[in-house]
C-alpha cells in the first residue's frame, strides 16, 4: 500500500509540475484571474479538461486480480482500473470557475476517459462530471473567499476520490464484484491521500499565481497614482509648451523611461530625453503613434520600424502612447519611449493605463474648474452692465434743460458726468477697486443730483480717510446714494437729508447711507421684491467679498431708512487701477 | 484500528476543527457567538438544522431498527420526519421574538425574569440530558471502530467537541452541521447506489430478501397500540420543544429565510430517512443486522458498508457517523451554553450588564464547564440504553416546552403563570416516572415512558395556570396590589409584543 501511495504521489507531482510551469505563462495567468466573458469560460473549461485528461494519462494501472505494477502503459486493459490524479484538475476547475466550468471540464475529461477504456471507464466518467459540479457548488457555498486556502482545499479534495471509489463499487459488474472490492481496498487509501494533497498543492499554486497577478496590477497603479499626484500642478485645461516641457521632464524621471513626449491633438509640444530630431517639439508623431493619437486609444509599439522614425540610428525602439481625454474629447497624449531594444513590460503597460486614466481625470477637473470661473465672471459683468442707462438719460435731459438757463452749471454737470462715466467704466473692467475711487464716483453722482434737485437735498459726507484703502466691488456706494435719493426723498415735497458714513471699525470698514425719507416698503425689507440696484450690489458684495459682507436694509424708528454693509479693511487681493 | 479508519477519522476531525478555527479568527462578539450574527442564508440554515437534528440515534439507531424489525424502525423514521411539518407552527414566532435563546423569546413576550430563569433551567436539563446519550454513542462508536476503552473514548470525544464550541460558537457549529449534512446525505446516497448496483439494479430483490429476514423476527418489535402512541407522539411533538433546533431559527435575518430553512431541512430529512430506510432494508437483506452490529443493531450500517465495499468503505461510513455525532453535540453544547451564560448568569444574575468581551469570556467558560460536565456524566452513566435516554428527552421536551410554546403563540390570553405551571406539571410527571423507573432497577427494555400522560399534564398545567391567574386578577384590588409590588410585575395583560 505504501508503494502505491508513493507511486500515485509521484504521478501527482508530475501533474503539479506541469500546472506550475503553465502558471508561469502570462496568458494562462490572465485566465486564472476569473475572466467574466463567455468565450473565456469555454477556454478555461477546456484547459482544466486537458489537465484532467493528462491526469488520466499519468494514472497507475491497478489490475483487478493482482498487485499494481509501476510501469506506465499506453491504454489500460479491460480488467484494469486506471487511477490517477485526474480528479485534481476537475476539482480545481470547479472550485475556481463554479459548477458550469467544473461540469464541462468533468464531461470532457469523462469523454476522454471512456475513449481510453479500462474496467471502470463509465464510473470514472460519471464521477468526473459529478466531481466538477459538486466542487463548483462547494465554491459557491464558500463564496466569500475567492479561492479556497490550501488546507480547506485538501478537505474538499478528499471527497473527489471517495466519490470515484463509491461509483466504481456501484458500477462494478456482478461477476467481478469481489475482485473490484478487493482492488478498491488496495488502492483506495493511497488514492485519497495523493489526490487530496495534490488538490491542496494545486490550489496553492493557483493562489500564488493570482496573488502575483494582483500585486503587479496594484504596484503599477500605485506608481501611476504617485506620478499623477506630482503632475497635478502642471496640468492645465490646455497644455502650453512650457507646462508640457515640465510635465515631460517629470514623467521621464518618475516612469524611468528613455524619453517622454507630450503632445496636443496633433503636434509634439515637448520632448524630454533621448531621440533623433524627428521626435523634437513641433513635429508630428508618425507610424502607429499617429494612428493612436488620432483615435485617442492606448497604443503599444514594440517594433522600431513602426515608430515611424526615418533615422536608423535613432535610439528609441519602443513606445506606449497614453491618450489624454476629457470625456469623449481628445486633448492630447503622452508618449513613453524605450531605447536600445528594451520593450515595455506588462507592469509598464498597466502603469500607462493607470496614467491615462488619472491624468485624463485631472485634466477634466482642471477644465471644469476653469469653466466655473468663467461663468462666474460673465455673470458679474452682466450684473454690472445693468446699472446706468436710466440715470444717463435723466441726466442728459437735465443738462439739455440747463444749457439755456444756466450754462455754467450745465458745463459743470457735463464735466462731472464725464468723470462719473469714466469711473463707472471701471465697473466692467475690474472686479474690485479701492473705496476712495468708489467714493469719487459717488460724489460725482451726488453733484449731478444736487444740481438736479437743488436745495431739496442735502448730502453730508462723514468719511474716515484711513478707511479708504479698503476695496469694494466698483459701483457699490453710488447705487446706495441713488436709492436714497429716489426712494427716500424724491417722493417728499420738502426734500430731506442724506448721510453717507464710512467708518473704520478695527479691521473692518462700515459703509452706511441713511436718509430721512419714507423708508422701505415692507416687501423690499422682507426680500420679496428687492430693487434692482440694491440686489445687484448685494450679489456682487457676496460673490466677491463673502457672505458676511452682505448688504443690510433697515427702516429707522424715527423715520427714514438706512442701508449698510461691512467690508474687511485688508482682503489680501491685489487691486490694480 | 486500520489505516482507513484513522485516515478518514482524522480528515473529519481536522476538517471540522479547521472550520472552527476559521470562524474563531473573524471578529468575535456575543452576537456572533450565539447567533452567527444572523448571517446565514435560508438554505445554509436548513442544512444546518438537518445536521443539528439527525443524531447518531437517527442514522445508526433507525437504520439498525429497520434492519432488525422492519416496520417498527420505519415508524421511528416517520415520526422524526413528521415532527418537521409541526415546526412550521412555532419557527417564525421564535425567530421574531428571540435574540439568542429560547428563554429570550419567552421573555420578550412576558417580561418575567422568573419565567426566563425557569425556561433556561429547563433548556439546560433537556440539552444536557440529550448530550449524555450522544456522547455515549460517540464513545461506543469509538470503542467499536478504534478499539479504545469506553471511558477514554468518551472523555476524548467530549473534550474535542467542547473545543469546537469554545473556539467558534454558533458560526463554527453551523458550518460543522452543514458539512455533516452534506457528508451524511452523500455518504448514504453513495452507499444506496452501491446497494442498487450490487443487487444487479433490481431493488425489488433486496426488498424480497429483507422480508424473508423480518418474517423470522415478526412480532418482536411491535407492542400494543397505546405503547406505540406513547413512544411516537412525544417524538412528533417533542421536536418543536427542542431548544437546540429552535435557536437555529435565530441565525437567519428574515422570515422568508426561516421558511426556506424549514423547507430545506424538511427536504433533506425526507431524503435522509428514505435513504436510511433503504440502508436498513439492505442491511437486513445482506444479513448485516446480526450480532456483529452490536447489542441494539446500531452498527448495522457499518457492517453493511464493510460487506459492500470492504474496510475502506466501512471506515468512510464510520467517519460520517462521527461527523454526525460531532455536529449534534456541538449544537447541543452551544444551546446549553446560551441558557447558562446568557440567560441565567448574564441576564438573570448579571441583570444584562457587562461589556461584550466579558459576555464572550463568560460564554466560553460556561461552554468549557458544561462540556466537561456532560462528558463526565456520560462516562459514568453506563448501563443506560442510548435509545431509551433519547426517548425520555423527547418526552420531557414534548411535555414541558411544546404545550407552553403553542399556547404562547396561539392563545392571546395565555398568562406567564400558565407557562410556569405547564412546565412544572410536565416536568413533575416525567421526573416522577423516571425516578420510579430507575428505582425499579434500571431501564427495562420495552417499558414505554408515559408520553401521552406527560404531554396532557403539561397542557393542563398551561390552561389551569392561566385560569388561576385570571381568577387572581378578579380578586379585590387591595389584596392584589401587595403581591404585584412584591413580584415587581406589571398589571393588566402580559401580552406584550
Amino acid at each position: 500500500m505504501a508503494a502505491l501511495t508513493f507511486l500515485l504521489l509521484e504521478r501527482c507531482a508530475l501533474l503539479l509540475v506541469g500546472a506550475f510551469a503553465l502558471t508561469r505563462v502570462r496568458a494562462f495567468r490572465h485566465l486564472l484571474r476569473g475572466a467574466a466573458r463567455r468565450r473565456w469560460l469555454w477556454l478555461e473549461a477546456g484547459l482544466f479538461a486537458l489537465f484532467a485528461a493528462l491526469g488520466s494519462e499519468l494514472g497507475v494501472d491497478v489490475p483487478l486480480g493482482s498487485q499494481p505494477v509501476g510501469a506506465w502503459s499506453w491504454r489500460p486493459g479491460a480488467d484494469v482500473l486506471r487511477v490517477g490524479p485526474d480528479a485534481v484538475a476537475t476539482v480545481i476547475g470547479g472550485l475556481l470557475g463554479g459548477p458550469w466550468i467544473g461540469g464541462v471540464a468533468g464531461a470532457l475529461a469523462g469523454i476522454w476517459r471512456i475513449y481510453m477504456g479500462g474496467a471502470e471507464a463509465g464510473a470514472a466518467a460519471v464521477a468526473a462530471v459529478l466531481t466538477g459540479v459538486l466542487a463548483g457548488w462547494t465554491a459557491r457555498f464558500f463564496a466569500q473567499e475567492g479561492i479556497l486556502p490550501p488546507p480547506k482545499a485538501v478537505f474538499v479534495g478528499l471527497f473527489a476520490p471517495v466519490l470515484y471509489l463509491g461509483l466504481v463499487l456501484a458500477f462494478a459488474p456482478a461477476a467481478a464484484a469481489n475482485a473490484v472490492v478487493a482492488a478498491v481496498n488496495r488502492m483506495g487509501l493511497p488514492l485519497v491521500i495523493a489526490d487530496s494533497l495534490a488538490v491542496g498543492v494545486f490550489s496553492a499554486i493557483v493562489g500564488v499565481a493570482r496573488l502575483e497577478e494582483e500585486q503587479t496590477e496594484a504596484r503599477a497603479m500605485q506608481r501611476a497614482l504617485a506620478i499623477a499626484d506630482k503632475a497635478l500642478p502642471l496640468l492645465r485645461w490646455a497644455l502650453d509648451a512650457d507646462a508640457a516641457a515640465r510635465l515631460a521632464g517629470l514623467l521621464r524621471l518618475e516612469a524611468r523611461v528613455a524619453a517622454v513626449a507630450v503632445c496636443d491633438g496633433h503636434h509634439v509640444l515637448a520632448h524630454d530625453g533621448e531621440g533623433c530630431p524627428a521626435h523634437q517639439p513641433g513635429t508630428t508623431p508618425a507610424g502607429d503613434l499617429a494612428e493612436g493619437l488620432a483615435q485617442g486609444v492606448l497604443t503599444v509599439v514594440r517594433d522600431p520600424a513602426r515608430l515611424g522614425c526615418a533615422d536608423p540610428d535613432c535610439p528609441l525602439t519602443a513606445a506606449v502612447l497614453v491618450p489624454l481625454r476629457d470625456g469623449d474629447e481628445r486633448v492630447g497624449a503622452v508618449i513613453l519611449y524605450w531605447s536600445r531594444g528594451r520593450v515595455p513590460s506588462s507592469a509598464d503597460i498597466e502603469l500607462a493605463r493607470g496614467l491615462a486614466r488619472l491624468l485624463s481625470r485631472e485634466i477634466r477637473v482642471a477644465r471644469a474648474e476653469m469653466l466655473r470661473g468663467m461663468i462666474q465672471e460673465m455673470r458679474l459683468r452682466h450684473l454690472q452692465a445693468q446699472v446706468h442707462p436710466h440715470f444717463l438719460f435723466n441726466t442728459l435731459h437735465l443738462i439739455s434743460g440747463l444749457i439755456r438757463m444756466d450754462p455754467d452749471l450745465a458745463r459743470h454737470l457735463v464735466v462731472r458726468l464725464a468723470q462719473f462715466l469714466r469711473l463707472s467704466l471701471q465697473t466692467t473692467s475690474h472686479r474690485l477697486v479701492p473705496l476712495a475711487q468708489d467714493l469719487d464716483m459717488a460724489r460725482a453722482y451726488a453733484d449731478i443730483v444736487a444740481a438736479r434737485f437743488g436745495a431739496r437735498i442735502r448730502i453730508t459726507w462723514h468719511v474716515d480717510e484711513a478707511a479708504l484703502d479698503a476695496v469694494v466691488p466698483p459701483g457699490t456706494l453710488q447705487p446706495l446714494v441713488e436709492n436714497s435719493v429716489k426712494h427716500g426723498l424724491a417722493a417728499r415735497e420738502d426734500g430731506g437729508r442724506i448721510d453717507v458714513m464710512i467708518r473704520l471699525l478695527d479691521e473692518r470698514v462700515r459703509i452706511e447711507v441713511r436718509d430721512d425719507g419714507v423708508g422701505f416698503p415692507e416687501a423690499v425689507l422682507s426680500g420679496e421684491t428687492p430693487g434692482i440696484g440694491l440686489s445687484n450690489v448685494r450679489q456682487r458684495l457676496e460673490a466677491l467679498l463673502g457672505a458676511d459682507c452682505t448688504l443690510h436694509l433697515e427702516n429707522l424708528a424715527e423715520g427714514g431708512a438706512r442701508v449698510w454693509c461691512e467690508v474687511p479693511l485688508h482682503t489680501g487681493e491685489e487691486v490694480t487701477v | 484500528m486500520t489505516a482507513d479508519n484513522l485516515l478518514f477519522l482524522c480528515a473529519v476531525l481536522a476538517g471540522t476543527i479547521l472550520i472552527s478555527d476559521w470562524s474563531a479568527r473573524s471578529r468575535p462578539d456575543p452576537d456572533r457567538f450565539y447567533a452567527a450574527s444572523r448571517g446565514l442564508t435560508g438554505t445554509q440554515n436548513g442544512l444546518a438544522i438537518a445536521g443539528d437534528f439527525i443524531s447518531a440515534a437517527s442514522f445508526l439507531g433507525v437504520s439498525g431498527a429497520v434492519a432488525r424489525t422492519g416496520f417498527a424502525g420505519l415508524l421511528y423514521g416517520a415520526s422524526f420526519l413528521l415532527s418537521y411539518p409541526l415546526l412550521w407552527l412555532v419557527a417564525e414566532a421564535v425567530h421574531r421574538l428571540g435574540r439568542y435563546t429560547l428563554a429570550d423569546a419567552l421573555d420578550s413576550v412576558f417580561g418575567r425574569p422568573w419565567l426566563r430563569l425557569a425556561v433556561a433551567v429547563n433548556t439546560l436539563v433537556i440539552t444536557i440530558a440529550y448530550l449524555v446519550p450522544q456522547l455515549m454513542a460517540a464513545g461506543e462508536l469509538a470503542q467499536a471502530l478504534l478499539g479504545w476503552p469506553r471511558v477514554a473514548a468518551i472523555l476524548c470525544m467530549g473534550a474535542w467537541m467542547t473545543l469546537y464550541v469554545v473556539l467558534g460558537g454558533m458560526l463554527s457549529t453551523s458550518w460543522i452541521q452543514i458539512v455533516k449534512t452534506v457528508l451524511l446525505l452523500s455518504g448514504a446516497g453513495l452507499t444506496v447506489l452501491i446497494v442498487a448496483g450490487r443487487s444487479g439494479w433490481h431493488p425489488w430483490a433486496v426488498w424480497q430478501a429483507a422480508r424473508g429476514v423480518w418474517a423470522g423476527t415478526q412480532g418482536a418489535g411491535t407492542g400494543n397500540a397505546w405503547a406505540t402512541l406513547s413512544t411516537h407522539l412525544p417524538i412528533v411533538l417533542g421536536t418543536m420543544g427542542m431548544p437546540h433546533i429552535l435557536i437555529r431559527f435565530l441565525t437567519v435575518r428574515s422570515e422568508p429565510a426561516v421558511r426556506r430553512s424549514l423547507a430545506t431541512a424538511t427536504t433533506a430529512l425526507a431524503a435522509f430517512y428514505l435513504l436510511v430506510l433503504v440502508l436498513g432494508t439492505a442491511a437486513a437483506a445482506w444479513g448485516a443486522a446480526g450480532p456483529a452490529a452490536g447489542s441494539d443493531g446500531s452498527l448495522a450500517v457499518v457492517v453493511l458498508a464493510r460487506g459492500l465495499g470492504g474496510p475502506l468503505w466501512a471506515a468512510y461510513i464510520s467517519a460520517v457517523a462521527f461527523a454526525t455525532v460531532i455536529a449534534v453535540v456541538t449544537g447541543l453544547l452551544l444551546t446549553a451554553t446560551g441558557a447558562l451564560a446568557h440567560d441565567i448568569l448574564h441576564q438573570g444574575f448579571g441583570r444584562g450588564a457587562g461589556s461584550a468581551s466579558r459576555q464572550l469570556r463568560l460564554a466560553r467558560l460556561c461552554a468549557a464547564g458544561l462540556g466537561l460536565l456532560a462528558t463526565v456524566i456520560a462516562s459514568t452513566a453506563h448501563g443506560l440504553s442510548v435509545t431509551s435516554l433519547v426517548t425520555w428527552v423527547f418526552v420531557w421536551a414534548a411535555a414541558t416546552h411544546s404545550p407552553m410554546l403553542l399556547c404562547t403563540i396561539y392563545w392571546r390570553r395565555f398568562r406567564p403563570l400558565g407557562a410556569m405551571c405547564g412546565m412544572v406539571a410536565g416536568a413533575l410527571v416525567m421526573s416522577g416516572w423516571v425516578i420510579a423507573h430507575l428505582q425499579r432497577g434500571g431501564p427495562v427494555a420495552g417499558a414505554a415512558p408515559p408520553g401521552v400522560w406527560a404531554i396532557l399534564a403539561g397542557l393542563a398545567g398551561c390552561i389551569l395556570g392561566t385560569f388561576a391567574a385570571d381568577a387572581w386578577d378578579a380578586w379585590p384590588r387591595g389584596a392584589r396590589r401587595e403581591t404585584e409590588d412584591a413580584a415587581g410585575g406589571e398589571a393588566g395583560s402580559p401580552w406584550r409584543r
